[in-house]
C-alpha cells in the first residue's frame, strides 16, 4: 500500500493489490508534465553510486515506442520494416531488454507517457511477460495544462483541449524508428492504468503527495516493485533530485530530453498554481470533462471547494490532497 | 492450406494470394540491407559505426557523420546537393583501421545500401524517393555515390540542436570521447568486444578532428560554410586515398 492511497479510490487501491508480474521491468507511467522525470532522478540518484549528478544523465528515458535499439540487439534495422513489423519488433525488444541481475533481480525502470493496451502477446504494446508492476504518477489535470502549454509552445486553451480530449496519436514512423504512441486524454490515461484487468499491480502516486512528502510516498513502492534501499540512500536521492537543483542542472548544461520548442523543461514544480493562473471557463472545462476520474484519483472540483467555502467561511481554499498543501516548495 | 468443394487441398505460403513482384523485391531488399548486410559486414571484422559515411568532393578523403539515420539523411542529402560531395555508406558506416607508417588510420568501406529518408524530409529536400515498402514513410533516395573505399579525415556528429546550443561547434576534451563511444554499435553488431576494445576504439576515433553540428531542419548556408571551412582546415583536401 502506498503512502497516498488512503485519500485515493478503491479502484486505485484494488490495483495495487495484485501479484508481481513475472518480469523485471517497472514501467514510470505518466500523463506527459506529471513528474515523471523528477522520479526518474529520485530513482537515477537511488540506483546511482555516482556522488555527482547530472540531469542528462537520468536512466530509464528509453521510452518503449523508440526501436532504434534493434540495431545492435538484432543486427536488425528499423527503417526496412513496415508499420506493423515494427509494433512486432517493439515488443520483442522489450522482451528482451528486461533480464535483470541479482537475486532478486533488480527492477528495470522505463518511463512511458502512453495509454495502456493489451492484445495479442506477439505485439503487445507493454507485453505482460517482461513487465514487474507499473508505479502511475498522476497529477491535477488543472496544474497540468501550464507545463504542457510550456513545453509543446501552444497556448493554454489549446493545453486544455489536448489534455481533456487527447491529443492526436503519434503515428507509427519507421523513418523515425517509431511506433504508434498514444497518450488519451487525462481520464482516459488514468483509467486505461487502472482498469481491473491489467495482469500487473498498478501504484498509483500523486504529484501532490510526491510534492509533500517523496520520500514517504515513494519509499513503500519502491519496495513493493521488489527494489532494496536504504531509507538513509532514499532520503539523500530525494535531496540531490530537489527541483531547484534539477533547475539549476538545466541552466548550466541543458537538457536533452526537452522539446525543441521550449526554452527549459523544469518550470517551477509547485502545486496549486492553477488557482491563480487557469482562467473560470478553462477550469470549467476540464473538470467538466475529467469530473469522474478526478474524484476517484482524490481531486476536489472548484464547485465542491465553493460549496466548502460557504459553508464555513473560515476555510482558505486549500489543496484537496491528502496532507499537500503550499508550505512545500521543493 | 485452402480446401476447395472438390476436396482438394492447396498448400501456400501466403495466406490469401501470392505477393507482387514489387512486394518480394522489397522484402529481399529488406531482408538484404536491413539485417544480412550489416551482421555480414560485422562477422567479417568491419567496425560498424551508428554513422554515414561521405566522399570530399575531391574523392580523397571521408567525413564520418554520426547520429541516429534521421539528422544523417538531411545532412547526407545536403552535402551532396550542394556541395558535390558522394555518399559512400548510409547508417551504419563499416570501417577498418590500417596500419600506414606504423600510425593507425580509419579507412571507411562502401555499401550498396540506398540513401534511406523519411517521406516528408525528401519533399523538403525536394528529393525523389521510392518507398521501401507496402506501409512506411521510408523512401530511397538517389544520391552521388562513392564506391572505393576512403580514409577517414574528420568526424562529425549530428543531432538535434537543443535550445541555447550553437549549431555548429568543435568538440574538446571529454566531450571528443563522449562522441566517439556514442557512436560504437555493440551486440551482435560487435561480436567478441570488450570494454578494453571498445576504450581502444574510443580512443582512436576521439582523436580525429572532431566537431559537432546540431540540426532542426535543414543546414543554412552560413552553417554549411562554417562546416567546409572546418573541413578544409582539419586537412581533409590533403588525406591520401587507400584503395
Amino acid at each position: 500500500m502506498t503512502a497516498s492511497l488512503g485519500a485515493l479510490g478503491a479502484q486505485v487501491e484494488r490495483a495495487s493489490h495484485r501479484p508481481l508480474g513475472p518480469g523485471s521491468i517497472v514501467w514510470l507511467v505518466s500523463y506527459p508534465k506529471s513528474g515523471n522525470t523528477w522520479v526518474r532522478a529520485i530513482i537515477s540518484g537511488l540506483l546511482s553510486s555516482e556522488p555527482a549528478f547530472s540531469v542528462n544523465h537520468l536512466g530509464g528515458g528509453l521510452q518503449p515506442f523508440h526501436v532504434g535499439g534493434a540495431m545492435p540487439t538484432l543486427g536488425l534495422d528499423p527503417r526496412w520494416l513496415d508499420r506493423a513489423e515494427l509494433a512486432q519488433l517493439r515488443t520483442t525488444l522489450i522482451n528482451n531488454s528486461q533480464t535483470g541481475t541479482g537475486s532478486p533481480v533488480v527492477p528495470i525502470f522505463r518511463k512511458t507517457h502512453e495509454v495502456y493496451s493489451g492484445g495479442d502477446p506477439v505485439r503487445e504494446p507493454f507485453p505482460r511477460r517482461a513487465t514487474r508492476a507499473v508505479i502511475l504518477i498522476v497529477r491535477d489535470p488543472r496544474e497540468i495544462v501550464g507545463s504542457f502549454a510550456d513545453f509543446f509552445a501552444i497556448s493554454t486553451a489549446e493545453a486544455v483541449a489536448a489534455v481533456t480530449h487527447g491529443p492526436p496519436a503519434g503515428p507509427a514512423s519507421p523513418a523515425l524508428r517509431r511506433t504508434e504512441q498514444r497518450w488519451g486524454s487525462w481520464s482516459e490515461h488514468a483509467d486505461s492504468w487502472l482498469a481491473a484487468d491489467l495482469p500487473f499491480p498498478v501504484h498509483a502516486v500523486r504529484y501532490e503527495d510526491l510534492h509533500h512528502d517523496a520520500q514517504g510516498v515513494l519509499s513503500p513502492v519502491l519496495a513493493a516493485v521488489g527494489l532494496e534501499f536504504g531509507e538513509a540512500a532514499l532520503e539523500q536521492a530525494v535531496g540531490r533530485a530537489r527541483f531547484d537543483r534539477l533547475v539549476g542542472d538545466e541552466a548550466r548544461s541543458g537538457f536533452r530530453e526537452t522539446s525543441a520548442r521550449s526554452a527549459r523543461f523544469f518550470r517551477s514544480g509547485q502545486t496549486q498554481r492553477w488557482r491563480t493562473e487557469l482562467a473560470a471557463e478553462l477550469v470549467s472545462a476540464i473538470e467538466d470533462e475529467h469530473a469522474r476520474m478526478m474524484g476517484i484519483l482524490g481531486y476536489r472540483l472548484s464547485a465542491d471547494l465553493c460549496r466548502q467555502r460557504v459553508s464555513n467561511p473560515e476555510t482558505r481554499l486549500l489543496p484537496e490532497v491528502a496532507g499537500g498543501d503550499e508550505r512545500h516548495t521543493h | 492450406m485452402l480446401v476447395d468443394p472438390s476436396g482438394g487441398i492447396k498448400v501456400s505460403a501466403y495466406p490469401i494470394t501470392p505477393p507482387s513482384r514489387d512486394t518480394i523485391a522489397q522484402l529481399e531488399a529488406a531482408l538484404r540491407y536491413g539485417w544480412g548486410e550489416p551482421l555480414s559486414l560485422a562477422r567479417r571484422g568491419f567496425l560498424l559505426l551508428a554513422a554515414a559515411s561521405v566522399v570530399a568532393p575531391s574523392g580523397n578523403a571521408v567525413l564520418v557523420l554520426a547520429g541516429d539515420p534521421y539528422h544523417l539523411a538531411i545532412a547526407i542529402s545536403q552535402l551532396c546537393q550542394r556541395g558535390g560531395w558522394h555518399l559512400l555508406a548510409d547508417h551504419p558506416a563499416p570501417l577498418t583501421w590500417v596500419e600506414a607508417g606504423g600510425v593507425p588510420h580509419l579507412v571507411a568501406h562502401p555499401r550498396s545500401a540506398p540513401l534511406l529518408m523519411s517521406l516528408g524530409r525528401a519533399q523538403a529536400e525536394a528529393q525523389e524517393g521510392s518507398q521501401v515498402r507496402g506501409d512506411t514513410d521510408v523512401v530511397a533516395v538517389e544520391v552521388p555515390r562513392a564506391s572505393e573505399p576512403c580514409r577517414v579525415a574528420a568526424f562529425l556528429s549530428l543531432g538535434k540542436q537543443l535550445p541555447g546550443e550553437a549549431d555548429f561547434r568543435l568538440l574538446h576534451g571529454t566531450e571528443r570521447f563522449a562522441s566517439a563511444g556514442r557512436s560504437l554499435l555493440g551486440g551482435v553488431l560487435r561480436p567478441g568486444a570488450s570494454a578494453t576494445a571498445d576504450f581502444a576504439i574510443t580512443a582512436r576515433l576521439a582523436a580525429l578532428p572532431m566537431a559537432q553540428l546540431g540540426l532542426t531542419g535543414g543546414i543554412a548556408p552560413e552553417v554549411m560554410a562554417r562546416l567546409l571551412d572546418w573541413w578544409e582546415s582539419v586537412g581533409g583536401q590533403e588525406a591520401g586515398s587507400l584503395r
